[in-house]
């Protein structure tokens, strides 16, 4: 029972010890370590990687540490696609009491809403899932304003959340597409994680990915946003992150610097922009 | 018939005798210690307690009762039926009814079947105290969504099993912040199965849960409880890492216990073979079926199980009996299947069952009348834990322990003694095996960031793991003083509690391209090699093709007449040494060692005449792994004294490797297959013949070391079945068949074996008079 060392812990997982240039995984290796050991040849070989440049934002000095934020504002009578950004602001009760299939949500205005989509290190949940950044949208006077916060390293988490539960408090209620289901739970999470309080449970919440399926779902071959996007709000992408890279982007930024989080965020900025044109779409007056 | 007609009977032998008693132990009844209720009991658990008929409780319950009230930590070690859960129920439903959500419990069981079990057993209890406001429920795969979220929010009893706080509980820990907030009690049930991998891993998950508690503020009391075995106190320590008080006298009532000690009857002399236990139980059955006494008898596999069972019945509807009083039991029964036979048993309908272990544990049968255990089970505390199935109150009751033609069998006919003196019985675990711990390290940093200089338990070397993980393996990033977890996977999915490496080979159907089932990938190359019959649930299919580096194995179903066998060669090197025991005649070690086991052929047998009809290739890699191991290296002046420089003497140093392997369990607690023994007529880095008993698990969980310090209780045990043995020069008893190791292996073992516990060293003419001795007994 000798104490493990790193050299015992690398014959214990098969994992050769990095060097100058890797060899081959040797076929006794698990697949796992295979898989891990190919995807460590092909970053020896391939080029190096430049340090990614965030887009110009803030950087908050609060007293729970820095805060990287960057505000963008829209004027309500532009469009996203097709759609103007002001629909949200003359919504129909009925139909928004059709959307939540809840009938209270009839007086929703839009100065309430927080329009929010997350970014994460992973689908499965859990304490290890890290938010990494927020997309956030509120109306305030004549303007959409996007607020993007993003996690540049593990420590500014405490800043970022305190942020996000002012913001949750003062737009009681969270507008999202699948956040009903996921988002509020990953952000329950990192608020329980830093022993926060914050109203992201809130009974009022309106999923829009719902609404969809239940007025769509038929006709469309599928409801992902991407196809809300073409088919309904004339929003056409170009060279957009998917969002299954996600996660790779901000932890190879994590580590080094590289991982292209400028696109996450752009990615993340449509989609904030995308919600609120789609409640529009959906419960405006037409 | 009843009891004592029943051991008389057995004893007075007769053509139909199953065998000869070789030996009777009776253990004496004895009376109940019985303490009243404790004064700190909450009124209505008072109430609800002695409406179920208990007015005052046994010393060991009141005992434990009172240290988990005191919040001490503590082990409870007795008898099966004695009334264990009761001694922890107690102070956790007086701190629940005191308390409410502050003075939570969770409770792991091994099994989803024992918690649910004891679920109902704690629902009646709970209802009897009218306090049906509480939230008191399994947490399993089962468990539906509506009972997750009311546990979550406001569980005060949360009864799961490691698996499910492993993957489930632990990970999402910011769902369950009610649960560790106000977490006071951590019950473990059934300790004694927390051993080898399967415990080292245990251990992890409490280390994680211990620390998820810290981060939440709650410091629960511990409590385990486990069958009798030698080191209850260490092992509860290992487990839990705090200081525990070990309660062990046992207060419960017994009756007499009669323990017959039956050898099936020798077939040929020569070569020692006896009837087969399996053939003994048979008549046995066929003495019981038809008598009042209920009986229970405990076969070693499934297959036995059904094929005693199918015997049975078929003598039942011979006697004229109904069949339905005579089942069988196993785990792969369907729960109401299973909940209808327990039933049966309580109320006495059927009067004779047939299982597997899984009657060993917890589950309520009542008490029955006579106890078979068709082969030795492998451990002092299976034993008792299976004779613990009879004897009701005072009554008299019988275990009858039918040996099979083994070693370690017959060395438990001729030392009958050997399981009622000091237990031996000593659970092993190591947490620290460092493919298990940088496991669970990952799982932990998942769920907490781990800071600079935090402790994880009590394991070493954290610093080198963490860097392994951050640097090797990519999968934390060190940031501001902590250690967080960077990556896309969760990690509790990729770590099996009961695997060590978690590297299966998955067997394909070919034909109906599903998947058969999946073998560990060591076993694999003795097992799935192209070619190999693989037998699955009694049909045999051919392995056409084993894809190694993708772990799979394609296999179709045919009838073959014969099965194959792989031929292996085993080599250990010596990585280094670290702890050294010099004796006369030899000098024991004990270090880390590299195995490499190499498949290179394999020989087709025909089933029945067991003729060899072909053989074939194997093309597959060795399976290397590092693990720990303990060396008995022969001196040079014994090796000449007893003319071992010779090639064939030296072979016979095999069959003292194989009787060592035998009696490992009887001294140290291992699963089958945990220990091989290598015998080396001249190892490399020794330059000496050696035995080499290894640990078989990757990194070893600390059984080497175990050996180390027993093993020469071990030879001391092998020498004396050596000398009693009746065979000739050789058997499946004692050195192996003569068959195989040759006419002189049992005699020259003999040899060997005295000179080693010899304290001064052995000349020649001593060793040439021990073989004459050895040769003229035989």
């Amino acid at each position: 029972m000798v104490a493990p060392k790193r050299d015992g812990l690398r014959r214990a997982f098969r994992v050769a010890a990095p060097p100058d240039a890797p060899a081959p995984a040797p076929a006794t290796a698990s697949p796992a370590t295979r898989a891990f050991l190919q995807r460590r040849q092909q970053a020896f070989t391939a080029p190096p990687r430049q340090p990614v440049a965030l887009p110009a934002a803030d950087e908050l000095a609060t007293p729970n540490g820095t805060l990287w934020r960057r505000e963008l504002r829209y004027a309500l009578a532009s469009r996203h696609g097709t759609r103007p950004l002001g629909a949200c602001r003359s919504l129909v009760g009925e139909r928004l009491a059709a959307l939540a299939k809840d009938p209270a949500m009839a007086e929703l205005r839009a100065e309430q809403c927080l329009f929010l989509d997350t970014e994460t290190t992973g689908l499965a949940g859990g304490a290890g899932t890290i938010v990494f950044a927020y997309g956030l949208g509120f109306v305030r006077g004549d303007e959409l304003v996007v607020e993007q916060l993003f996690l540049r390293d593990f420590g500014e988490e405490p800043a970022m959340l305190r942020h996000l539960a002012e913001r949750l408090r003062e737009f009681p209620v969270p507008v999202t597409f699948v956040g009903k289901s996921y988002d509020r739970h990953r952000i329950a999470a990192r608020l329980a994680l830093h022993k926060l309080q914050a109203p992201v449970l809130t009974a009022r919440h309106l999923d829009l990915y719902h609404a969809v399926r239940r007025q769509f779902g038929k006709q469309w071959p599928d409801t992902r946003l991407a196809t809300v996007e073409q088919r309904l709000l004339g929003v056409h992408r170009t060279d957009d992150l998917p969002g299954s890279e996600a996660p790779a982007a901000f932890l190879d930024w994590i580590r080094d610097g590289t991982g292209p989080v400028d696109r996450v965020l752009e990615h993340n900025r449509l989609d904030v922009l995308s919600l609120v044109a789609l409640l529009g779409a959906l419960a405006g007056a037409s | 018939m009843d009891l004592s007609d029943f051991v008389r009977r057995l004893c007075s032998g007769g053509h139909d005798a199953p065998g000869t008693v070789d030996a009777i132990h009776t253990q004496s009844g004895r009376p109940a210690a019985m303490r009243p209720l404790p004064e700190w009991l909450h009124p209505d658990l008072v109430r609800a307690v002695q409406a179920r008929g208990i007015q005052e409780l046994y010393a060991h319950q009141r005992e434990c009762a009172d240290l988990l009230h005191e919040r001490r930590h503590a082990v409870i070690a007795t008898s099966t039926a004695s009334g264990k859960s009761l001694a922890y129920h107690l102070p956790v439903l007086d701190a629940v009814l005191r308390d409410g959500l502050d003075a939570r419990a969770l409770y792991l069981y091994p099994t989803k079947a024992l918690a649910r079990d004891q679920m109902a057993d704690l629902e009646r209890l709970l209802g009897a105290t009218g306090r049906s406001d509480l939230t008191v429920a399994v947490y399993d795969g089962d468990t539906p969504p509506p009972v997750r979220q009311a546990l979550r929010e406001h569980g005060v009893m949360v009864l799961t099993n490691p698996h499910m706080l492993h993957q489930g509980i632990l990970p999402n820990h910011t769902k369950w912040q009610g649960l560790f907030t106000g977490l006071r009690f951590v019950v473990v049930d059934e300790l004694h199965t927390l051993s080898g991998i399967y415990g080292s891993h245990v251990a992890n998950v409490l280390r994680r849960l211990r620390r998820i508690c810290r981060h939440y503020g709650s410091d629960p009391v511990f409590c385990g409880a486990s069958a009798t075995i030698g080191n209850a106190g260490e092992h509860a320590r290992r487990l839990f890492e705090v200081p525990v008080r070990v309660v062990d006298q046992d207060g419960s009532p017994r009756g007499e216990k009669h323990f017959l000690f039956v050898n099936p009857a020798v077939v040929s002399a020569a070569s020692g073979m006896r009837v087969p236990a399996s053939e003994a139980a048979r008549q046995l059955g066929g003495m019981l079926l038809g008598s009042e006494l209920q009986s229970i008898f405990f076969a070693r596999s499934r297959t036995q199980t059904e094929v005693l069972l199918k015997y049975l019945r078929d003598e039942a509807t011979a006697k004229k009996i109904d069949q339905e009083r005579v089942a069988g039991y196993r785990g792969g029964y369907l729960p109401n299947l299973r909940r209808s036979i327990e039933k049966g048993l309580r109320s006495g309908e059927i009067r004779t069952v047939v299982s597997t272990n899984a009657l060993e544990l917890g589950v309520d049968i009542g008490s029955l009348d006579v106890c078979v255990l068709v082969g030795y089970p492998g451990t002092v505390a299976s034993t008792f834990q299976r004779a613990g199935r009879v004897g009701r109150r005072s009554q008299p009751s019988a275990c009858v322990l039918l040996a099979r033609s083994s070693a370690m069998d017959q060395y438990l006919m001729q030392h009958p003694g050997y399981l009622f003196d000091a237990p031996r019985d000593a659970v092993s675990i190591d947490p620290d095996n460092a493919i298990i711990l940088t496991n669970h390290v990952r799982c932990a940093a998942f769920e907490l960031p781990i800071a600079d200089g935090e402790s994880f338990g009590e394991a070493p070397g954290l610093p080198d793991v963490l860097e392994f993980l951050a640097q090797d393996l990519g999968v934390l990033v060190h940031q501001a003083g902590r250690w967080h977890y960077a990556d896309r996977t969760y990690p509790a999915e990729g770590v099996s509690l009961t695997a060590a490496d978690m590297d299966n080979v998955t067997i394909q159907d070919v034909e109906r391209k599903t998947i058969l089932a999946e073998i560990d990938r060591p076993s694999a190359i003795t097992e799935v090699y192209q070619g190999a019959i693989y037998g699955h649930q009694g049909d045999t299919w051919l392995v056409e093709r084993f894809d190694f580096a993708d772990r799979r194995a394609f296999v179709r179903r045919i009838d073959a007449d014969y099965y194959t066998e792989a031929d292996t060669e085993t080599e250990v090197k010596v990585l280094h040494l670290d702890a050294e025991q010099r004796h006369a005649n030899y000098t024991a070690h004990r270090g880390e060692v590299h195995v490499s086991t190499l498949a290179k052929a394999f020989k087709k047998i025909k089933f029945y005449t067991r003729e060899n009809v072909g053989i074939g290739e194997i093309n597959l890699p060795p399976e290397e792994f590092e693990t720990e191991a303990c060396a008995l290296v022969l001196a040079p002046e014994t090796v000449a004294a007893l003319g071992l420089q010779k090639g064939g003497e030296a072979s016979c140093l095999q069959g003292v490797g194989e009787l060592l392997q035998g009696l490992v369990p009887l001294f140290v607690r291992v699963d089958p297959g945990d220990v091989r023994v290598l015998a080396e007529a001249r190892h490399p880095h020794f330059q000496a013949p050696a035995l080499i008993l290894y640990d078989r698990i990757p990194n070893g969980v600390g059984l080497a070391e175990r050996i180390f310090d027993v093993h020469r209780e071990i030879l001391a045990a092998a020498l004396r079945l050596v000398q009693k043995c009746a065979c000739r020069s050789g058997c499946p008893g004692c050195v192996g068949p003569q068959a195989s190791l040759g006419k002189r292996s049992k005699t020259v073992a003999r040899t060997i074996l005295a000179a080693m516990l010899a304290d001064r060293p052995v000349t020649r003419t001593e060793a040439e008079a021990e073989t004459e001795h050895g040769r003229a007994e035989a």
